[in-house]
């Protein structure tokens, strides 16, 4: 007799072959269509050829694009009353958001007026066919100062950014706040961090004693988990922190702790592996340089099982549904450890998932007509899984793509932005 | 809740309260569209926070606030501030009531749970400190009737909900490790697993007891009378083998069975005897496996072939490395059952598996790839990787 969840499976399973069986058509007939685009663009020679991996061009007709751009945007100025459950979140929601828009080749403009508005970027695939649908959407977009006056606004002289305005710090939202600004206003914009007193709250933040010595705890008074220990080490790569000021043995010896018997990590000692813990884990070792302290052969095992052979996507822990915001968790945890083992054998990066499979899922399955794309059939899109499907999906053409093509698989920002903020020299904007 | 013409900030008791508005810039971005309601009350309590007001009427606002968004950090961390100061022990024990309500509403945000175990560290203490701080508080007139019983009577009711509710799991391995109350979790683990065999959640908690507990009995890991000697290692295995013949696609179980054999042996006593002989059933269960799912051909019992090749595979490999002394070196049981094995023939015989698991199970070829490589690289090469 099947209980409940293998039922529920079941039914999703069945639901999501039809639904391939459909998207594949869709896709032929849309390819079908746009044939004589793609053919266009083609004979533009060595232009196209250069963004001939970058995945927008890739996954995404420009009218999907336009639709994705366009949900994202919705995002960016105004919110429904429904949303007050994110009040403590904002800088989430502007993060999704602008990583997002940054994907798909929308950015915005250089300089340090303010007045820099969203635009498409140079290697945008279809900058000469942007509607103007699309594009007085992007004049009425809140402008560059907007945003970093925003994400200020939620900075406390005590260290670290709240979820808005007069909110305590929170290190997730301050993760999410640094992020923002890195994509939105890069290394000028990192000027309005008070790192002195970041680095203070980390320190305040990190347990001294006991058995969660090394852990940070989320906010003061808050949990202790894993979530902590990767977004304090991610801020601290983006603002270019040293860690020394920190435990990191310490942190490390809590992360070694949380492997379960899986493979996975949990989000405490003992919790069941799972997704969301496992990428933090495994991205803050890969932070401080210490991947080799836990077991890499069995965290192998434990991420490249949770691809789903049905569905094409990941699921976050062991006969849970697939969810496409861990293209990206999964997706990225099972490069870190495929790149980690290449590095050891001397090798090249290569594929370390089933490319097309996952692509499938998440084109196929979790794309909406109207934009925007969604954990599952059967859920609404959101910012959150739009922002990480689409961080999923850039990971299936990283190999030998440009910076501006791919997400930097320990920060989740695109990567010429991360390198941008870590060069040395002083870049002065024109 | 108040209509929009009784807005709190408007009622008497709120009269000597200016509200502070949030700051918004001159072009607001991501801005929430709030109630009149909510923006009201968060009004009122960013003053009394400003005030720096710790009173029962700041306790009260929190609850509004609440109940309108339970993932509001700073209300929660302010109310915790405010019960503090009140330092009134029926406060403390009507928070468990306040939580029940919101949890009628939401059960999955990690500011409930915090919440949860900071209440319990005040109403059940466990170290010096808190027990401190459990004696100073105004007794008032409760007792305290909270007893660990409810709490997990308490989780139990959310596991029927959602059997693997991530939050839910955390805390009771909190509270069970703090509580050292192990007693009843192994016929928990029993009970949900037969319910659900595919509830992962539910096996990881069992592996969670089997490590963790502390009411082992002195040289009791020898099973029930009758002249059986079966050992709660074997026993435990033998729980797993079950399931797995009931759904041999279970992948819960075969990835308990592969932690159990390798991580087990560093909290249960198991002979080298008893190893092979375990190694050596689950040898034969994976053979008959393989040709069941011969006979009856179709989609569920060729998912079963994957994991069961994918297991042996591993267990050849893993068991090779700690053979070869590569892992887990400080461990006697693997000298022990050297003698009989080969590693080289092991990671050989993996490799072999993991061959014809890139054209079973195409989706994690690029895995079983990777797999092949380090086994070549750390047991045929012999590389310390």
């Amino acid at each position: 007799m099947a209980t409940t969840s293998e039922r529920e499976t079941l039914a999703l399973r069945r639901k999501v072959v039809g639904l391939l069986e459909r998207g594949k058509r869709r896709r032929r007939e849309e390819e079908e269509e746009e044939g004589s685009v793609s053919v266009s663009v083609s004979v533009e020679g060595t232009k196209k050829a250069s963004t001939s991996r970058c995945f927008v061009a890739s996954c995404f007709s420009r009218e999907r694009v336009e639709a994705h751009v366009r949900f994202m945007l919705s995002g960016l100025k105004q919110l429904s009353p429904g949303f007050a459950s994110l009040d403590a979140s904002r800088p989430w929601l502007l993060y999704w958001v602008v990583h997002g828009l940054s994907l798909l080749g929308f950015e915005y403009e250089r300089g340090d007026t303010g007045g820099e508005k969203l635009v498409p970027a140079a290697w945008y695939p279809y900058h000469e066919e942007v509607s103007e649908q699309l594009r007085s959407a992007l004049e009425r977009a809140p402008n560059k100062r907007a945003c970093l006056d925003f994400l200020g606004s939620c900075q406390n002289p005590s260290g670290g950014y709240g979820g808005g305005p007069q909110q305590l710090s929170h290190i997730a939202t301050t993760y999410a706040a640094v992020a923002a600004l890195v994509i939105v206003g890069g290394k000028g914009a990192l000027e309005q961090v008070d790192k002195a007193a970041t680095k203070e709250f980390f320190r305040k933040m990190q347990v001294r004693q006991g058995d969660q010595k090394g852990a940070f705890t989320v906010h003061n008074g808050g949990e202790v988990d894993m979530r902590a220990c990767y977004l304090a080490m991610a801020v601290c790569r983006m603002l270019g922190l040293d860690t020394d000021f920190l435990d990191v043995e310490g942190m490390v010896e809590y992360i070694r702790r949380c492997q379960s018997y899986e493979g996975g990590f949990g989000g405490e000692p003992g919790n069941e592996a799972h997704g969301g813990y496992s990428y933090c884990a495994f991205a803050a070792l890969s932070l401080v340089g210490k991947e080799d302290e836990v077991d890499l052969y069995q965290l192998l095992e434990w991420v490249s099982n949770r691809q789903q052979p049905i569905e094409g996507g990941f699921n976050g822990r062991t006969n849970k549904l697939v969810d496409s915001c861990y293209s990206f968790w999964q997706g990225s945890l099972v490069c870190l450890v495929s790149d980690c083992y290449n590095q050891k054998f001397g090798a090249d990066s290569c594929e370390a998932f089933h490319s097309e499979a996952l692509q499938d899922w998440v084109l196929l399955c979790c794309q909406l007509d109207d934009g925007g794309l969604r954990d599952k059939p059967g859920t609404n899109p959101d910012y959150y899984h739009t922002c990480y499907s689409l961080s999923g999906l850039s990971l299936c053409f990283r190999i030998g793509a440009p910076d501006e093509g791919k997400t930097d698989l320990l920060c989740n920002i695109r990567a010429d932005k991360l390198s941008e903020v870590m060069t040395k020299a002083v870049q002065s904007f024109v | 809740m108040a209509s929009e013409a009784e807005l709190l900030s408007e009622q008497p008791e709120w009269a000597d309260l200016a509200p502070i508005p949030q700051r918004e810039g001159v072009e607001p971005v991501v801005q929430i569209m709030y109630d009149k309601d909510y923006s009201d009350a968060m009004g009122l309590l960013r003053a009394l926070m400003l005030k720096g007001e710790l009173s029962e009427r700041a306790l009260h606002l929190t609850s509004v606030v609440i109940f309108m968004n339970s993932a509001h950090v700073t209300v929660w961390e302010f109310r915790r501030c405010v019960l503090s100061s009140l330092n009134s022990k029926m406060r403390w024990l009507a928070e468990l009531e306040f939580m029940h309500e919101v949890n009628e509403m939401n059960t999955k945000n990690y500011q409930l749970w915090n919440h949860r175990r900071a209440v319990l560290q005040v109403i059940l203490p466990t170290t010096p400190v808190e027990r401190e701080r459990n004696s100073s508080l105004r007794a008032d007139t409760m007792v305290s009737d909270h007893t660990l019983e409810k709490e997990l009577a308490h989780l139990s009711a959310v596991f029927e909900a959602d059997s693997k509710h991530y939050h839910a799991w955390a805390h009771r391995q909190w509270v069970v490790g703090r509580h050292k109350c192990w007693a009843t979790e192994m016929e928990l683990t029993k009970a949900m697993i037969a319910r659900d065999v595919y509830n992962n959640s539910a096996w990881n908690h069992r592996f969670f007891v089997l490590e963790n507990r502390t009411d082992r009995r002195e040289g009791g890991d020898k099973g029930g009378g009758g002249g059986r000697e079966e050992s709660e290692f074997t026993l435990e295995v033998l729980h797993a083998v079950q399931c797995l013949e009931r759904a041999p696609e279970n992948e819960s179980a075969w990835t308990f069975l592969t932690g159990f054999l390798f991580k087990s042996p560093h909290f249960l006593s198991v002979s080298a005897k008893e190893y092979s002989l375990v190694v050596e059933l689950l040898t034969k269960f994976c053979k008959v496996q393989a040709m069941a799912g011969g006979r009856k051909g179709g989609s569920s019992s060729a998912a079963g072939g994957v994991k069961c090749v994918s297991f042996e595979a591993n267990i050849l490999y893993l068991l090779a490395l700690r053979l070869s002394g590569l892992e887990d070196e400080g461990l006697p049981l693997w000298g022990d059952l050297a003698p009989d094995l080969d590693p080289r023939a092991q990671a050989q015989a993996a490799i072999a598996k993991w061959e014809a698991l890139k054209g079973m199970d195409a989706v994690r070829r690029a895995a079983y790839g990777m797999k092949i490589r380090i086994a070549e690289e750390r047991i045929l090469g012999s590389k310390s990787l």
